[in-house]
């Protein structure tokens, strides 16, 4: 027996292993990436919840203030008797300060840091505090006599009252690092809390070490007052103002001034003293040579009095520019800060809506979100409520530019709801939070319509989150008390939190970070900020905050079915037509030059096919596109008018002597082809000068021309068909060739008939872009032919030929045999064809990327661009940041392009080895 | 039937052995003249034939126009001097167009003039009249100066010297020009040598006391022997520099003996410009030189375009970093490619047991070529790219971070996002030609003992390679001509360096690379001017596709020699 060496054993055993590794890995990876996009893209449909954040020892019951770091909650002030600040990180700040007064704000001076202002009380002196996340130590820095009153805050900027000017002081903090020498002369006790904790207080400086090694800082604030109005409050004594509230104006050191005064009670039955308010706006100019600041406080300008209610108003600026106002009688105004006059305009709110209740802009001001009440009393067991979304800022620059000044305020979306305690507003997000408490939970459950189904979900206390655009509740959750504290976390999310009776601090997290996008907004029409009227829009690229970026995919989708499906009305009569007569009539020599020919051409690299239709093709139909029109409707019907020609008598000898089956043939219809195209690119310039005025362009666009021809043009092939269809027994051929005539001047006579009812340029057909779906459909089915051309020739020379013999001896021509007898069995096979034909022009990119235009329009009209999704994706994924919401949608667009390709292969693959099996039984 | 038919048909179904197709062929010519039926039809026969002829119409359209525009581009056309309007217009005809003419507003033919002269306030483009390029002149002392700035120069050649500024002759512009050539291939040795290996030591160097510093942070190595450390790069840093300074020394003198040597250009329109010698990249009198000459200048040109660095945003020079790319990117991808092509389809043609499982595997394999490639882009940078790369910079290249090295598009991640778009063509391919490979091949082997690695490797493969080879040669022709994967995963519009060179480690797969069809793209598509970088376009563009179809011709080549080997041996 011979026997196998071992060496050669472990080697087989080892290759087959080894191959059957790659080979199943790389199936897997074929699933893995389809499994990659999705997971990609899952997230954007992911729901939106309140998570549980975790409890934290508060010793307070008050609710105050939440200051959030971008990942973690940081400090949580409150405007407690007792103590004003405490902790929720794991180090809690050292010795919290008593007595504050309610007055203490906070602010963000920037990444990691707090400032914290207090104003004087009983038992101590007015003072601020700074925070660094790591080493949270209030710093007493502003302790002055002067007693300053926080009456605003913007960011590291604080509002005070100084005895009696109003100062704008500015914190900043200042770090510098310790010399050696310096660092020798702290004492021994500083020294040990350095090493053991990285930092200490010495004075009114902290000192910090960020590691071992590194060098020690000592950080300080310090202050600027960026101005102040010396004499403020002898010009309105303190006895009449009862609260300074002040707007800053994002950006800018100006903002509105709230100035709250007491006026005496008149009516008797209110005995308190009612607040009104007084609204100036102040602002700072500086002198650019000498540095000298000036400030001035200038009043609103109203037409009438109007009574603002100090508690409830809610001013908002408008891209850093105009204000809105909005009082409780459904008024709102709006101010452009740049008038001189600060005269106000008035916004009104359509008829149907009751007084207002509530309101609360959005980031930006864009939008706003608002409750009403009902304007008819309503019964007692049904939504009392209407909460809307309101598109402020569309009305606000409506209203800049009417001439009356007054302008209606466009209404997003509208609903039933609950009346709700509190309203809050993400900053960044277009999310609305608002807090609803029932008494009679159980009863409204019963009375809701079907309608407003999800309101079911209210339970006694509900924090719902709502977003703005499309009025979706993302989500809901359950929080006891009304007076909850929010912060931020870097964009995404929001914190909330409040104090339970245990001294607790409860945390709940709404996480949202894709809450713009839900299957209504990328598949169903949306009214979007500062749109007339609803609908699919597709403007991704968001600048800032307060863009509103629209993610319909709906123009992207019928972009790409434009594209394909003009191409395909280019490329499937040619590529099926064309392989008719390769595989049934063409002699095998020239087939076999030609059919390699063709399938090479589908190796042309699409960049450059692209690149020539912008280049070349654009510009040639451009100048010519009543030519390219009239080849594309009569080319056809001209070269069929010369096949009559030869079917008559007189003619037939040229045919019967096996003439088209030759390579002699081709020629003849090259040399001819090309003379025809010649006459008809001739033709339609005469047509173009004679009809359009020499520019059909113009007269797309509004310029001198007949609407009957071009119209002609259109139903050319329509006309040419149906005269054909005439059953003329008598000389038929000539009645053929007579129709070739006769045809073009029906056409215009129909044409000039339908132009009476449509006008084309207007409803049908439109601008004229240079790069447009005629010239796409051009170099899309020049990508598209060489593939349905080559899978159609393949179907077809695989009927069987018996079956063609069959029909020849029954004494059926050439032409007979093939559409009655090989076309029908072959007929699955064209048809999966035509179907990867399809695939491959929704996944063209290039070509669409560069002879498209790229613009989101949502039009049928042959000369204008279009927006496809892979060419989409090719144009905006280099730029999309990472894991944002649009970078997701991009990953969305191309699982659907995947899945949806996949699935038309697999189904023309099906349809094709069924058509395979069919052909081998026969 | 038909007795003589039935002969004939024998005979050449001897002759060319393929039987029914003569005999249905000669059916149709008896058919055909029996009946008058026969002509039914015609007119359908010649929309089909109308179909084909528009197809192959389209593609002579297409490579005429790729090809005549390329030659035009790399041509040394002559240059022309036409009086229009009291104006004299100097320039290159190029093509011809109707337009309106703005004066009279009346369409026109019209020819678009190359006037060169950028920086002499000259109209770079112009269009004239096409009849009056008939009676154009064409003077035999006009030069055509390629530049390395400032685009080409048409006029006259001087000597620097302005009080005796007299044009110099042929020699002189030619010794002149190669001298300058010569003392830039000496600058460029010592820029590209030592100078760059000194860039590279520095960068290191500097990547050294990073680490070290984070080595000191996390405590891994004491301060002493950081401090040792860090003395130790200093020496070296400084050693660096002082050899840096002398090559810069001499780098500059250099420079300041090719500034030395001046011409002035004079340009039509009287004014002029004093430039060094070395600003021109190749002179020569279009007017007056033979057609021997012109062919000569010709594939002069079209060597520069495939070998020299791309100049002025793309729109001149060559593109031989753009071919290197993708010739780089390509070479990469089939080493992905290839092995785990062939072996997938080995796994699923001989090892996997053939059943529905399997044959639904090959189905989706099938359909995955049918996939758009822009989702193998997005594939590629989310996964390659963002997930990856960056695991590896996370591991790796933590010295470099923020920056990221392989966190972001690379030649790598290009490659083998291109290997995953092509390894379903190099499976299909090889998977048909090993069920071409007749069984009795297989069970010979098996009959003499040899285990199932040993038949696949001796017997099987060996003859399967030709197929294996065609699906490799196929996937190459598409990765070559593929862009839109590209645009995310790595491609540039100017690369500052090649993905290969002389410092260590040699290859680098991190690097960005340009394309040949990205630049394509790029200058098509995102140019400032179209007219200005259209020569250069067209001439990428025939590269392109000259490289994509030589590949699919090889491929078609060696599927039709593997056909016939099959044919032939039908018996076995």
């Amino acid at each position: 027996m011979y026997q196998t060496r071992r060496r050669v054993l472990i080697l087989d055993r080892f290759a087959s292993g080894l191959i059957t590794v790659v080979g199943l890995s790389v199936i897997l990876a074929v699933f893995g990436m389809m499994l990659f996009l999705f997971s990609s893209s899952w997230p954007l449909f992911k729901l939106e919840t309140f998570k549980p954040a975790g409890h934290l020892n508060a010793s307070s019951q008050t609710a105050g203030r939440l200051l959030i770091d971008e990942t973690a909650p940081l400090a949580f002030l409150l405007p407690g008797k007792e103590e004003a600040i405490c902790a929720v990180t794991a180090r809690l700040i050292e010795s919290p300060r008593s007595g504050r007064d309610s007055s203490a704000e906070a602010a963000a001076l920037e990444k990691a840091k707090y400032e914290f202002a207090a104003a004087e009380s009983t038992s101590a002196p007015a003072a601020s505090w700074i925070f660094q996340r790591s080493h949270l130590t209030p710093q007493a820095t502003q302790a002055t006599q002067l007693a300053p009153r926080c009456v605003g805050q913007d960011g590291a900027h604080v509002l005070l009252r100084m005895g009696d000017s109003l100062q704008r002081v500015q914190f900043q903090i200042v770090r510098q690092f310790l010399s050696s020498e310096e660092q020798r002369m702290l004492d021994i006790k500083t020294r040990a809390l350095l090493n053991e904790r990285r930092w200490a207080v010495a004075g009114s400086d902290v000192l910090v070490k960020s590691s071992q090694q590194s060098p020690l800082a000592k950080l300080s604030l310090q202050s600027e007052t960026v101005w102040s109005i010396p004499d403020f409050y002898k010009t309105y004594p303190q006895q009449t103002l009862s609260s300074v509230r002040f707007v800053p104006r994002p950006g800018k050191k100006d903002g509105l001034l709230i100035l709250g005064s007491h006026r005496p009670s008149t009516q008797k039955s209110n005995t308190q003293n009612e607040a009104t308010a007084e609204l100036k706006i102040l602002s700072l100019s500086e002198n650019q040579i000498t540095g000298e600041k000036t400030s001035s406080l200038r009043a609103l300008q109203f037409k009438e009095p109007v009574h603002f209610d100090l508690d409830r108003l809610q001013p908002t600026w408008i891209e850093n520019r105009y204000l809105v106002i909005a009082s409780q009688n459904n008024h709102f105004f709006s101010v452009d800060s740049e008038d001189a006059q600060l005269s106000t305009t008035v916004l009104t709110l359509p008829q149907e809506f009751g007084p207002l209740n509530r309101f609360v802009p959005a980031f930006g001001g864009a939008a706003a979100f608002a409750e009403f009440a009902w304007k008819e009393p309503r019964a007692s067991d049904s939504p009392n409520v209407k909460c809307a979304s309101l598109d402020v800022g569309r009305a606000t620059r409506a209203a800049q530019n009417a001439a009356d000044r007054q302008a209606a305020i466009p209404v997003l979306w509208e609903d039933k709801c609950v009346s709700s305690d509190r309203l809050e507003m993400h900053p960044h997000k277009r999310v609305v939070y608002r807090w609803l408490k029932q008494s009679n939970a159980s009863d409204q459950n019963k009375s809701l319509t079907p309608n407003s189904r999800e309101n079911l979900n209210f339970a006694n206390e509900t924090l719902e989150a709502r977003e703005l655009t499309t009025g979706r509740i993302a989500a809901t959750t359950l929080v006891p008390t009304n007076s909850f504290a929010m912060g931020v976390v870097d964009t995404q999310g929001q914190f909330f939190g409040w104090p339970d009776e245990n001294k607790n601090l409860n945390l709940i997290e709404f996480i949202a970070p894709h809450v713009e996008v839900s299957i209504k907004s990328l598949f169903e029409k949306i009214r979007y900020e500062s749109y007339e009227n609803a609908s699919y829009s597709w403007q991704s690229t968001s600048g800032s905050d307060e863009f509103q970026a629209k993610f319909s995919l709906i123009p992207l989708i019928w972009g790409t079915v434009k594209a394909t499906l003009y191409s395909l009305l280019f490329a499937v009569p040619l590529a099926i037509f064309a392989a008719v007569y390769s595989s049934e009539i063409l002699d095998r020599q020239t087939r076999n030059i030609v059919k390699p020919t063709l399938e090479m051409m589908a190796s042309v690299p699409s960049v450059v096919l692209g690149f020539l239709a912008a280049i070349v093709i654009a510009p040639w139909v451009e100048s010519h596109v009543v030519s390219v029109l009239l080849i594309g409707t009569s080319m056809p019907f001209l070269l069929y008018i010369f096949g009559v020609f030869l079917q008559t008598p007189s003619a037939r000898h040229l045919t019967t002597r096996g003439l088209y089956a030759s390579r002699r043939l081709l020629l003849w219809v090259i040399a001819g082809f090309a003379a025809m195209l010649w006459l008809l690119a001739r033709a339609g310039m005469w047509i173009e000068r004679t009809a359009f005025g020499g520019d059909l362009k113009a007269f797309l666009s509004g310029g001198p021309g007949t609407e009957g021809v071009l119209w002609g043009l259109l139903i050319l092939p329509l006309v040419f068909i149906s005269l054909w269809s005439v059953p003329v027994r008598r000389a038929r051929n000539w009645y053929r060739i007579g129709v070739f005539v006769l045809g073009p001047i029906a056409a215009i006579g129909i044409g000039s008939v339908l132009s009476g009812h449509t006008t084309l340029r207007n409803d049908l057909l439109g601008q004229y872009a240079q790069r447009n779906t005629l010239v796409i459909s051009i170099a899309m089915g020049f990508a598209i032919i060489p593939i349905i051309y080559s899978l159609a020739e393949d179907a077809l020379t695989s009927v069987p030929n018996s079956l063609r013999a069959g029909s020849l001896a029954c004494g059926a021509s050439v032409w007979q045999t093939t559409a009655w007898v090989v076309l029908p069995t072959a007929a699955s096979g064209l048809f999966s064809a035509v179907m990867v034909g399809l695939g491959r022009g929704i996944g063209e990119t290039m070509i669409a990327v560069m002879a498209t235009g790229n613009s989101a329009v949502m039009t049928i009209n042959p000369f204008d661009g279009l927006r496809s999704m892979a060419a989409n994706i090719a144009v905006e994924l280099p730029e999309a940041a990472q894991a944002s919401t649009h970078y997701r949608i991009l990953f969305l667009s191309a699982l659907t392009l995947f899945l949806f390709t996949f699935t038309l292969n697999s189904f023309a693959e099906l349809l094709r080895a069924r058509y395979r099996e069919r052909n081998k039984a026969l | 039937m038909f007795p003589f038919l039935r002969k004939q048909a024998d005979a050449q179904a001897a002759s060319k052995g393929n039987q029914p197709a003569v005999l249905f062929k000669t059916a149709i010519r008896i058919r055909s003249r029996a009946s008058h039926n026969a002509t039914e039809g015609v007119p359908w026969i010649w929309v089909c034939a109308g179909a084909l002829v528009t197809i192959l119409l389209l593609i002579a359209a297409l490579f005429g126009v790729i090809i005549s525009q390329a030659t035009s581009a790399l041509w040394p056309h002559s240059v022309v001097r036409i009086q229009q309007d009291q104006q004299t217009v100097i320039g290159v005809a190029m093509r011809q167009e109707e337009g309106t003419d703005p004066q009279t507003n009346e369409r026109q033919m019209r020819r678009l003039v190359y006037q060169a002269n950028r920086d002499f306030g000259i109209n770079e483009f112009t269009f004239i009249p096409s009849a009056k390029l008939a009676g154009a002149e064409r003077p035999a002392s006009l030069w055509f100066v390629e530049r390395r700035e400032w685009g080409p120069f048409i006029g006259r050649i001087q000597t620097a010297d302005p009080a005796t500024a007299i044009d110099i002759d042929e020699k002189t512009v030619s010794n002149l020009v190669n001298e300058a050539a010569m003392r830039a291939a000496e600058l460029r040795k010592i820029e590209k040598g030592p100078l760059a290996d000194l860039n590279a030591s520095m960068e290191e160097i500097r990547l050294d006391k990073k680490k070290i510093e984070r080595l000191l942070e996390t405590g891994k190595i004491s301060e002493d022997d950081a401090a040792a450390k860090h003395a130790e790069l200093d020496k070296q840093l400084t050693e660096s520099l002082k050899s840096h300074a002398f090559l810069t020394e001499k780098v500059q003198q250099l420079r300041s003996v090719d500034e030395a040597i001046k011409v002035t250009l004079l340009a039509p329109n009287g004014q002029s410009k004093t430039i060094p010698a070395s600003q021109i990249m190749r002179a020569y009198q279009p007017n007056s030189i033979n057609i021997i000459q012109r062919m000569g200048l010709f594939f002069g040109r079209l060597w520069s375009f495939v070998s020299e660095e791309p100049r002025e945003a793309n729109t001149e020079g060559g593109v031989f970093p753009a071919l290197f790319g993708t010739v780089a990117m390509t070479i990469l991808m089939t080493l992905f490619v290839l092995p785990v092509g062939v072996m997938t389809a080995v796994y699923m043609r001989e090892i996997a047991k053939q059943g529905f499982l399997v044959s639904l595997v090959r189905i989706a394999v099938n359909n995955l070529a049918g996939v758009p490639s822009i989702v193998y882009g997005v594939f590629g940078v989310g996964f390659f790219c963002y997930s990856v790369g960056a695991t590896i910079d996370q591991l790796f290249f933590q010295d470099k971070l923020p920056n990221p090295t392989f966190g972001t598009g690379g030649v790598l991640w290009a490659s083998l996002t291109l290997a995953l778009l092509t390894v379903p063509v190099v499976i299909v391919s090889t998977e048909e030609a090993l069920t071409a490979v007749p069984r009795s091949l297989r069970e010979a082997s098996y009959g003499c003992g040899a285990t199932r690695m040993q038949t696949l490797w001796n017997i099987v493969l060996p003859k399967a390679m030709p197929g294996v080879m065609t699906g490799l040669i196929l996937a190459m022709a598409r990765a070559v001509g593929e862009v839109a994967p590209l645009l995310m995963t790595g491609v540039v519009k100017l690369a500052p360096a090649l993905p290969v060179d002389t410092h260590f480690p040699f290859i680098h797969l991190e690097r960005s690379f340009m394309h040949l069809g990205f630049h394509i793209y790029d200058l098509g598509f995102q140019s400032r001017s179209t007219e200005l970088s259209r020569p250069m376009v067209f001439a990428s563009t025939s590269l392109l596709v000259a490289i994509v179809l030589f590949l699919n011709f090889i491929a078609i080549k060696i599927r039709s020699e593997l056909r016939k080997r099959f044919e032939g041996r039908g018996a076995f």
